[in-house]
């Protein structure tokens, strides 16, 4: 049968209103907050007591753990407090907050490092504190740890960014094409992958310019530019629609030949090998129906959400949701005083929520229409309410990337996606308990 | 905190289409439909449609009460439940029988199960099929097209489907003049209806071109003459309005394929062997009641499964 390389998926508005926002480097805030996890992994433990003196990029966290990533001070100053921080994913998490001498004196020891192997990669990229930037988090030097290096096909840059609103990843391109190469150049070069492949969403045409200007001639690079139906930077998404591959229950990209890493992932991992500077600020998209000019900014990491907002002029009194990153997949902040995180790549301000009211389920199917990986929610969220664990697992519920595209066309306005996580955690926690059990006896 | 904020979970935005919406669509959906059964049956059509809808609202509000839950009329979905009941009547029928159809179709298939979304099958069909059943008399009165102006008593006139009668031209049949069920007979309405479902993506147009080209074909195999047959009986107004209720179809492309020819088989069987003239009800009902089975089968194979 004829197989089009689509997966199913939603068309939304884009509103990139921010797509010609030259980005505004933030002035540097009085205090800063630096959680100990920004990444998905292990907490960080603080190698600083409060009363030690920092400098910028000093490191002030890090873990044993492979699985995790450093946190540095992106200021000179004094460490106040080390206090428990409720972050935006609900987990209370360790931080130290920073207050700045508005010097902003350098670490003394920072220095370029040599990268001229693998190992030295991947050692480089752990120390710089890097993670995925486009949202998840994933430490970047776990990727590239992948042992059997040589079986990878090729490394794909993710520049699909679906979500409506933000543009900081199409900004990275417009304005540090240098960096994007120099990265991708750095990470073949020493990971010996043989090709790279640019995936980016039609709606970005000046970056589409850009890139193919830049890649005109060459074979090792190329450009391949994907439809704009939500999601497509999810993914598994963009690597069935870049090149048919198919990464299977379980598996990770790399287990099938390939390597996502985010556009401002791959640029911040080449000026880390220029400055020896570790990942330090990130840019923000600011938008929203409460932000007077929507703008990028370049925001220090751990600078609080309130000193943004202020930056932005947007009238806190009308102020009702905030969401860190997009409305699709982004979390809402809790409390404003809360800081920037290394994952945050925009901020969204709106003065009115929208309706939360459902009503019953009239099964009319969008969702399963709706569905990139061919679910059924609907059908999940009932299993789920009369804890049915074989439904559940016959309906593969583990397989959701929790792209929220069920809730979104729901007529009856129910939270499907927000059910399918809780019901994977749920699968989850019955498996431990059943494995328990059988140790036990 | 001095100042709190909304938190939920994402998706922080939602598509506009609701529920009422959908159901506002079908009720526009229905109006050529009903506008082409006042220019051939006379007003009396309007009159009854709305005492359908009025009993339907009251059935569905008053259950509600009696069963605690919260209201859920102003979904329309009993709005659309009603017209779809008096459609489903000649226009000469008693007006008695419409707030027994709303019994039977709102409280009895609709409420009893769960309301909105849980009943087991199409409520205006069961409550067509228990009058049809109940009252056969007064559900195959029909009268003839455009009689009602002449102010003579209305004449009786036979069903192209009954036997030893004069067939309406085909053109006859599209624009609507026979006799009939009034919401039914109007080919024509009934398709711009059918299209405007489907350009507002209410409806794909799956399970109608299955359901009609699965029925046409075997009519046409069993030796009946298959233009009739797709412009004849209740086939258009079930396979458009009413073999596409939600609740009670399948919800994945392939399940609604074998219910739309399931339907087809069933209907073609009816019409040209069983004892009835007309087999859409009953064949939209038996696959109403397949359809938790079909759902269950036929399931959407997951991406990297």
């Amino acid at each position: 049968m004829f197989k089009s390389r689509t997966l199913r998926g939603i068309r939304l508005s884009h509103k990139k209103h921010t797509r010609f926002c030259e980005t505004i480097e933030m002035p540097v805030p009085a205090t800063v907050t630096i959680p100990m996890r920004q990444h998905i992994g292990a907490v960080c433990d603080p190698i600083v007591a409060v009363g030690d003196t920092v400098y910028v990029g000093q490191k002030i966290g890090d873990s044993s753990a492979f699985v995790s990533s450093p946190v540095h001070s992106p200021v000179s100053g004094v460490v106040k407090a080390r206090e428990i921080v409720l972050m935006p994913n609900g987990v209370p998490t360790p931080s130290l907050t920073i207050e700045s001498d508005g010097l902003q004196t350098p670490w003394p020891e920072l220095k370029p490092p040599t990268i001229t192997n693998a190992k030295e990669l991947v050692a480089a990229v752990r120390e710089s504190g890097i993670v995925g930037l486009g949202g998840a988090g994933f430490p970047a030097h776990v990727k590239l740890a992948y042992e059997h290096m040589d079986r990878i096909k090729a490394l794909y840059i993710n520049l699909a960014e679906c979500e409506p609103y933000i543009t900081s990843d199409n900004r990275e391109v417009l304005e540090n094409a240098d960096g994007i190469f120099a990265g991708i150049e750095l990470i073949m070069r020493c990971t010996q992958i043989p090709h790279t492949v640019i995936c980016v969403e039609h709606n970005k045409p000046a970056a589409i310019n850009e890139l193919e200007r830049r890649c005109a001639g060459r074979t090792d690079i190329e450009v391949r530019i994907l439809g704009d139906k939500y999601p497509k930077g999810a993914e598994k998404v963009l690597l069935y629609e870049a090149d048919g591959i198919v990464v299977g229950r379980g598996k990770l990209p790399a287990d099938c030949g390939a390597i996502v890493m985010n556009v401002s992932t791959v640029s911040a991992i080449a000026d880390y090998a220029k400055s020896g500077m570790p990942l330090l600020s990130r840019r923000l998209t600011v938008d929203g129906d409460l932000v007077p000019k929507p703008l990028n900014v370049r925001v220090p990491i751990g600078t609080p959400i309130d000193d943004v907002l202020a930056f932005c002029n947007v009238p806190k009194e009308k102020l009702q949701m905030v969401i860190a990153g997009g409305v699709m997949m982004g979390n809402c902040v809790i409390d404003t005083t809360r800081p920037v995180t290394k994952t945050a790549n925009a901020l969204l301000c709106f003065q009115k929520p929208y309706d939360r009211d459902h009503s019953p389920c009239i099964r009319c199917g969008k969702c399963v229409e709706a569905c990139p990986i061919r679910l059924a929610p609907l059908m999940i969220e009932k299993a789920y309410a009369r804890r049915d664990i074989d439904e559940l697992r016959r309906q593969n519920v583990e397989l959701c990337i929790n792209c929220g595209c069920c809730s979104y066309v729901c007529p009856a306005k129910r939270d499907l996606s927000h059910k399918n996580q809780i019901a994977k955690g749920y699968l989850k926690a019955e498996d431990a308990a059943k494995k328990a059990l059988n140790i036990q006896s | 905190m001095e100042h709190s904020f909304v938190v939920t979970s994402s998706p922080h935005i939602k598509s506009p289409t609701t529920t009422t919406r959908i159901m506002l669509d079908v009720m526009i959906a229905l109006c050529p439909s009903l506008a082409a059964s006042v220019w051939w049956f006379g007003p009396r059509t309007l009159l009854m449609t709305a005492i359908s809808v009025i009993c339907c609202v009251g059935c569905e509000w008053g259950a509600q009460k009696l069963f605690r839950r919260q209201s859920t009329i102003s979904d329309l979905s009993a709005v659309v439940t009603g017209m779809l009941i008096a459609f489903n009547l000649p226009s000469t029928a008693p007006l008695w029988l419409l707030p027994i159809g709303a019994i039977f179709a709102i409280v009895f298939t609709k409420q009893l199960f769960g309301g909105i979304g849980q009943n087991f099958a199409n409520p205006a069909i069961v409550a067509r099929i228990v009058l049809f059943l109940s009252f056969a008399s007064h559900m195959t009165a029909y009268t003839a097209p455009g009689a009602w102006r002449s102010a003579a008593d209305a004449v009786t006139t036979a069903t192209p489907m009954q036997e030893n009668a004069v067939l309406p031209s085909l053109w006859e049949m599209f624009i609507g003049q026979r006799g009939g069920c009034f919401g039914e007979t109007c080919a024509l309405a009934l398709l711009v209806g059918g299209i405007y479902l489907v350009v507002r993506r209410v409806i794909s147009p799956l399970i109608p071109l299955c359901y009609i080209g699965s029925t046409t074909l075997l009519c046409w195999l069993f030796g009946a003459d298959p233009l009739y047959s797709i412009l004849s009986g209740g086939l258009l107004l079930g396979a458009i309005f009413m073999a596409t209720d939600y609740s009670t179809t399948p919800v994945t492309k392939a399940g609604k394929v074998i219910f739309a020819l399931g339907c087809g088989l069933v209907t073609a069987v009816i019409r040209s062997f069983g004892a009835y003239a007309e087999g859409v009800s009953f064949a939209i009902l038996l696959m109403n009641i397949l359809t938790p089975l079909i759902d269950r089968y036929v399931r959407p194979r997951p991406f990297g499964a």
